[in-house]
């Protein structure tokens, strides 16, 4: 599902990667309409895929029907993308960070996704909501990245 | 991805969008190519978009090949992905320069 207003895009993956390249025209467009530029397009691109490629991979259950919603909007301002699923609980604020790069190696090979969200966005937050109710989609984690523009 | 041979150095050019879908596709062939214990050049021009998975694919090959005794230089990075590779100090672990001719030259240096 998509929705895409002035200044707002709003996306809802199910638990196939390959639903990542079928966004991006929406958020190509999005960044057209929201002139974002280039550099900030980039990043945006990069935090979804981070984002939304460690919910389908880790988050959720092989073969589950879950989901993932975006919500994309952009002022003058600011850039802010709202991540939420109903995958397995997880904090990425939680995640120790990995060491910086040094040596080819000692250089680690996991944890680098969440250390790139990190340093490409101007403000993470993450939020474990209450996965209660009967039927519909009942996010477990929402993640807010914002990028000030 | 385009691969050849000049004056016995391996040079890779890699195309498209190195995220989840991209590197699933080339990553075991890359690491053929690396693999092979020669230096590799791997240009990086026709790449339009870099996450995490590939530049864990470069650490992973880049050791490969160091292991073997080759060198691994990435060149000619678009203004998007050099900014990942900044962001990620990839260039700590890897040499990354502007242009192939740059790339030989940290071979025979």
């Amino acid at each position: 599902m998509v929705r895409l207003d002035t200044g707002r895009l709003v996306l809802t993956l199910h638990n196939d990667i390959g639903e990542i390249a079928a966004s991006l025209p929406h958020l190509q467009a999005f960044g057209e309409s929201a002139q974002l530029g280039p550099r900030l397009q980039n990043r945006m691109e990069v935090v979804f895929e981070e984002l939304v490629s460690n919910a389908i991979r880790h988050g959720f259950v092989r073969g589950s029907q879950q989901t993932v919603r975006v919500d994309a909007a952009a002022d003058e301002r600011e850039l802010t993308l709202v991540f939420e699923d109903d995958g397995a609980p997880f904090d990425l604020l939680a995640t120790p960070a990995p060491e910086p790069l040094a040596e080819l190696a000692t250089a680690p090979e996991g944890g680098l996704g969440v250390a790139l969200v990190t340093r490409l966005v101007s403000r993470l937050g993450y939020e474990a909501l209450a996965a209660d109710g009967d039927g519909g989609f009942h996010p477990v984690n929402r993640v807010t990245a914002v990028f000030v523009r | 991805m385009d691969h050849s041979e000049i004056d016995g150095v391996t040079r890779v050019a890699l195309e498209g969008r190195l995220d989840t879908a991209g590197v699933s596709l080339i990553e075991l062939p890359f690491s053929a190519q690396v693999g092979g214990g020669k230096h590799v050049i791997v240009d990086l021009s026709g790449v339009t978009f870099l996450a995490s998975l590939g530049v864990r694919m470069f650490i992973s090959t880049g050791r490969v090949a160091a292991a073997r005794g080759a060198k691994m230089v990435l060149c000619a990075p678009t203004p998007e992905v050099a900014e990942i590779i900044d962001v990620m100090g990839l260039g700590e672990v890897l040499p990354v320069v502007a242009d192939e001719g740059a790339a030989f030259a940290h071979i025979r240096d």
